[in-house]
């Protein structure tokens, strides 16, 4: 029996998709008939899936993951799978194998990453929810580029079942949207216990965001505001805080010295974790073929440096000598004792705070070729990275523009409190936005 | 056997010997190279670090990825000010579940995207 579908044309002037399903299927639910974006790391039975790399160029996977299940279970139509920097290493959705994506709110500027093609979907009005993954800022800082609303779930909440590794201790998936009840219903849908992703905990995700947030403490580690925010961002981000504050809330200023290597600690562990995950892409089971008839080294050698970008190849290089003997002392063992300081940090805040905010950049969106250094990248994702590295929730708000360009109010919250995050990024947009 | 990139980074010999060392060691020996950047990784370090990544690595493209290293890693150095805690505060344990048997990829679906399976097994590059 011919199910329904969603016919998907959309003009696509931003290059937010990699590819789009022109005839959708789609099915009775929440979600009956919706049409969801989802990036190009989530696998999608039956459409291609590539990582934005040449590495997994063809790949069609055969299983959904658990999250593009959900969605269907709720009669989501998804529509196409977006772009993103080359296995979610990135800043900017420079690194694409394939083609930048433009930002919507200024087609000079990256839209963000490494979920950029998913904001730019969103941001452009092509559909109303979108997926992004989320392992240093990935969906927080395309969010806060664009101007649209993206939430890293609480580490565990949210299954990884079927979502292509990168650095497995520190990425969720997470919900897009234009506003935050469209992000909430999203994450309600996606949330949830999955006995194939071990690290999945048992807590539903069933809220109806609330504005009410009088007496809600907010901590502002000085830290958020430090050497490199530009401080027409800072002033945009005091502004909205102020708005909470007026609608009730306690502002506490705090601090967290751990934010003086958690960007390091971030680096070191993401390209380990990176270096092990992508051993897999050999030319044997996906992509383009290896070369059967020379030796195993030469040709995963080979396939490697053809199928994989500049960037992913220094990030595995980084990962194989931070781990490598020797070195694993100065560097990884250090990363994760810097880790847990991060956490503790967060742990002593959260019990005088109850939720943290700042900016989810340090800037605006960046003209294109404008971090050309990896050094200059990996620094403007240092408000993100420290949720990560913990696990805790965090969501990015529009809060305002300088020079026209989107701002993000970033707030994070305790472990498994993404409702909490999501109650005060809805008291900000109903506060009035500027 | 530590990396040889005679570099100033300090090695961690914890006392112990780990079991991949001796593969690494004889895997590919490079002479140390002390005197081009002391306290930096050097050309010759890089095309070790490709190799034990099993990644190539073009001559031309040495000097780029060595300098951007050497940034990156003088940052990393940060990481030298963490105290080393004497216990993790981290409760990490293992979540076991029964291995019960559920429905999975049949053997024609795992093999769907490999271009040249063999009778039904996929065809990898000679290891020896």
């Amino acid at each position: 029996m011919p199910g329904r579908t969603v016919s998907f044309h959309p003009d696509d002037r931003y290059a937010a998709f990699l590819r789009t399903i022109p005839e959708a299927p789609c099915g009775e639910g929440r979600l009956a008939g919706v049409p969801v974006a989802v990036k190009d790391n989530i696998s999608t039975a039956g459409i291609e899936t590539t990582c934005a790399s040449k590495i997994l160029k063809g790949y069609v996977p055969p299983y959904d993951a658990t999250v593009v299940e959900r969605l269907k279970r709720e009669g989501a139509a998804i529509v196409g799978k977006t772009n993103m920097d080359e296995f979610g290493m990135g800043t900017t959705t420079e690194n694409s194998a394939f083609w930048p994506t433009l930002n919507p709110a200024d087609p000079t500027r990256v839209p963000g990453g490494s979920s950029g093609g998913s904001a730019a979907a969103v941001a452009a009005g092509l559909v109303p929810l979108a997926l992004g993954t989320d392992t240093g800022g990935s969906i927080r800082c395309p969010a806060a580029f664009c101007g649209i609303v993206g939430l890293k779930p609480t580490y565990g909440r949210v299954s990884r079942y079927g979502l292509i590794a990168y650095a497995n201790s520190l990425e969720q998936i997470g919900p897009m949207a234009r506003t935050v009840k469209d992000a909430s219903l999203l994450m309600e849908v996606i949330a949830g216990h999955d006995p194939r992703d071990s690290t999945s905990r048992d807590c539903p995700y069933h809220h109806a965001p609330d504005p009410e947030i009088r007496g809600v403490r907010i901590g502002v580690p000085e830290e958020f505001f430090g050497e490199g925010v530009d401080p027409r961002v800072a002033s945009v981000v005091w502004d909205a805080i102020s708005l909470l504050e007026r609608k009730g809330a306690e502002v506490i200023t705090c601090r967290m010295p751990s934010m003086a290597y958690a960007l390091a600690a971030y680096y070191v562990t993401c390209t380990s974790e990176a270096s092990s995950n992508l051993a897999r892409f050999d030319g044997v089971r996906y992509g383009p073929p290896a070369d059967t008839k020379k030796p195993w080294h030469e040709a995963f050698q080979e396939q490697r440096r053809a199928g994989f970008g500049e960037e992913v190849r220094r990030r595995i290089m980084l990962g194989t000598f931070a781990l490598s003997s020797g070195y694993y002392g100065k560097y990884y063992a250090k990363a994760q004792a810097a880790r847990n300081n991060v956490r503790a940090d967060f742990e002593r805040l959260f019990c005088d705070v109850d939720v943290l905010a700042g900016p989810t950049m340090p800037t605006v969106a960046f003209r294109f070729g404008e971090k050309s250094d990896p050094l200059s990248m990996y620094l403007s994702d240092i408000l993100t990275v420290p949720a990560n590295l913990a696990g805790v929730p965090a969501i990015s708000v529009p809060c305002g523009k300088v020079d026209g360009l989107p701002v993000g109010l970033q707030i994070m919250g305790r472990w498994m409190e993404d409702e909490r995050v999501v109650d005060v990024a809805y008291a900000f947009e109903q506060g009035g936005s500027p | 056997m530590a990396c040889t990139c005679g570099s100033g980074h300090s090695p961690d010999n914890n006392g112990y010997k780990k079991p991949y060392q001796d593969y690494l060691s004889s895997y590919r020996t490079l002479e140390p190279a002390r005197e081009a950047y002391p306290g930096m990784i050097t050309e010759r370090d890089t095309e070790h670090i490709a190799q034990l990544a099993d990644i190539a690595i073009d001559r031309e493209e040495l000097a780029s990825f060595t300098s951007r290293f050497n940034e990156i890693l003088e940052y990393f150095d940060i990481l030298d000010q963490v105290e080393m805690a004497e216990e993790s505060g981290e409760k990490a344990y293992n979540i076991f579940r029964e291995d019960e048997v559920v429905p999975s990829l049949s053997q024609e679906e795992a093999l769907s995207n490999t271009t040249a399976p063999e009778e039904g097994f996929f065809r990898a590059p000679r290891v020896m």
